[in-house]
């Protein structure tokens, strides 16, 4: 009897402590993500990144440097083609309060019938996981591809937001220097009406990893020691809110390439540039503004001999501006942006391109790692807003447009006609700022104008979370691509059309 | 004694099972759940709900909230919108 009393006890005292865990141990677990499957028509998309019409890089075909295998060339008959590209994301948050989390972020690309159950076609020999892969028969296909892994903290009585590890980062300058997904150490403040950022970021450390075609011209050299041969960025921003109606900023972010030579005009290393630059947001009555002015300064070196035959010295001076504008007129609401990036001539040893940061593993140019979403265009400029799967090829897939800068002019219209119905129609103009001698397409007629895009996308919620889309752009090529298919012919002019399902949670 | 040990039982039996059934919030109610993670439940909400949550909060005012609480929620609304653009456009 008596030990029944104690274990009576004994159990009320258990069932009071676990009462008392259970609101102490508030720890949230957090699901969010999204699904989106993409049908597409078009005559030069495809489920890869890179510039439009270029091809691939190959001993014949230089000008595709850095683009995927399989980006067409420009031709005067092109083929449409079709598939379905498809493009899941998971994200889970361990979080243990509102100032203490983990997130983590993961990636499911797939194209209906392409790879499956892997050592198929495009993966390398003997390697059975692969990203991007699964959407053919039987599928069974090691495909998950982790996005982002970082802690998230606040350190204690202060107002710094700490993140560590690898997270995404868009720059000051609506992304048209760096928009990806990259390893670093972050730090947030708010000072009042100030908040500061500053940043340290790896891209890479290619002194560990690097394979023996990134050091062949220097075998030598090949070092193992962590941190030596690394492409580092600093970020340093402010933002300052004046008033609710008046936002300025300015930013400094430092790109130091201290990887070896690499042998080609489109990536120069060593390499150091320093951008600085200001923006505004504001708001005058409905009408909202906003912009950005920088300019990137800075020098490097190549093994190969510059263009005037002296060495391969490189002073770098380039600068952008932006200039936007919205305002509620009818029922919708009209934009229009200009862009300007400042272009090189390639015929010295001063680079005026303004450099947006792109892949450059082992030396080898790869997929762009940055944006310009506030054009709107599908096939003009890389505009992730528009996209949301991997088809990811456009005339401009990085705003450096191959050294020659961009100029671009868009404007737009949003409506919503109904709660669950919207529509939104653009129309664009792009330049290459300037005329490269070594990276031009068009040899004869001295045109930079690239081309005139017309665009709209209809979307339906048929649930909050489920929204069925239509996108379809045109675009018509300018002088810049007269006569540059390999007949010597006009190309044909570039179009999609696209059924989208989107589902975001 | 062996009936107070019952009664004793029952009460923290019940004690643990309130925070499950206190999820709806009335319109004089502070969501804590938003506020500060606490009592969250099972809630699992979508991350649009979330922000419709979050606006419908706000919208309450100083009725409900402390004006330090409603700049908490006002910066986890704004934290939720860059998750949501970040999740989505990150290309």
């Amino acid at each position: 009897m008596k030990l029944n009393k104690k274990l009576m006890v004994l159990a009320a005292a258990g069932a009071l402590t676990a009462a008392t865990a259970t609101s102490a141990m508030a720890f949230e677990n957090e699901f969010h993500g999204f699904y989106n499957l993409k049908y597409i028509v078009s005559n030069y998309e495809t489920s890869g990144f890179g510039f439009l019409g270029l091809g691939q890089d190959t001993a014949g075909n230089p000008r595709g440097t850095g683009n995927a295998a399989g980006t067409p060339l420009f031709a005067h008959k092109q083929k449409a083609a079709n598939f379905f590209d498809q493009r899941a994301r998971i994200f889970y948050t361990a979080k243990a309060s509102d100032d203490l989390k983990l997130v983590t972020g993961f990636e499911i690309d797939s194209v209906f019938g392409d790879k499956a159950q892997g050592g198929l076609t495009n993966a390398a020999a003997g390697n059975v996981a692969f990203r991007n892969s699964g959407g053919a028969l039987e599928s069974d296909a090691v495909n998950l591809e982790t996005k982002w892994v970082y802690l998230d903290f606040k350190i204690p009585s202060t107002t710094t937001r700490v993140t560590t590890g690898i997270q995404p980062i868009k720059d000051s300058f609506k992304g048209i220097f760096l928009d990806a997904d990259i390893a670093g150490i972050n730090t947030v403040s708010t000072f009042g009406p100030a908040t500061v950022g500053i940043g340290y970021f790896r891209a890479y450390d290619e002194s560990f990893m690097s394979t023996t075609t990134y050091h062949s011209a220097t075998p030598t050299n090949t070092r193992t020691t962590r941190g030596i041969d690394d492409l580092d960025i600093v970020a340093a921003n402010i933002d300052y809110n004046v008033n609710k109606n008046l936002k300025v900023g300015a930013a400094y972010y430092l790109y130091n390439d201290k990887r070896n030579d690499t042998d080609n005009a489109l990536v120069r290393t060593p390499m150091t540039l320093h951008i600085f630059g200001v923006n505004a947001d504001a708001k005058i009555g409905k009408l909202g503004l906003s912009g950005f002015a920088a300019m990137q300064q800075g020098s490097g070196h190549s093994s190969v001999v510059g263009p005037n035959g002296i060495d391969g010295r490189y002073t770098f001076s380039s600068y952008a501006f932006n200039a936007a504008a919205k305002l509620p007129v009818g029922p919708g609401t009209a934009r229009t942006a200009f862009l300007y990036t400042s272009g090189d001539d390639g015929r010295d040893n001063i680079d005026t391109s303004w450099k947006a940061v792109t892949q450059t593993q082992n030396g080898t140019i790869g997929a762009p790692a940055n944006t310009y979403n506030e054009s709107n265009m599908m096939l003009l400029n890389r505009a992730s807003n528009m996209e949301g799967t991997q088809a990811d090829v456009n005339l401009i897939n990085s705003i450096n447009n191959r050294n020659q800068g961009t100029i671009m002019a868009t404007a737009g219209y949003d409506i919503t006609i109904t709660p669950k119905l919207f529509t939104n129609v653009n129309v664009g103009f792009a330049w290459a700022a300037k005329n490269n001698a070594q990276t031009r397409l068009s040899q004869g007629n001295g045109s930079n104008f690239l081309g005139t895009e017309v665009n709209f996308e209809t979307g339906y919620k048929l649930y909050d979370n489920l929204t069925a889309k239509i996108q379809a752009a045109y675009l018509v090529l300018g002088g810049y691509y007269s006569g540059v298919t390999t007949d010597a012919k006009d190309p044909e002019d570039p179009y999609t059309a696209r059924i989208m399902l989107s589902y975001a949670f | 004694m062996k009936k107070i040990a019952v009664v004793l039982l029952a009460a923290f039996s019940m004690a643990a099972a309130v925070p499950v059934f206190a999820v709806e919030q009335t319109t004089e109610q502070k969501d804590e759940c938003l506020l500060a993670s606490k009592d969250c439940a099972n809630q699992v909400d979508s991350i649009q709900k979330k922000i419709k949550k979050l606006n419908a909060e706000i919208k309450k005012g100083t009725k409900v909230y402390t004006p330090e609480e409603l700049k908490q929620l006002n910066a986890k609304l704004k934290e939720t919108e860059k998750f949501l653009d970040e999740m989505m456009l990150n290309p």
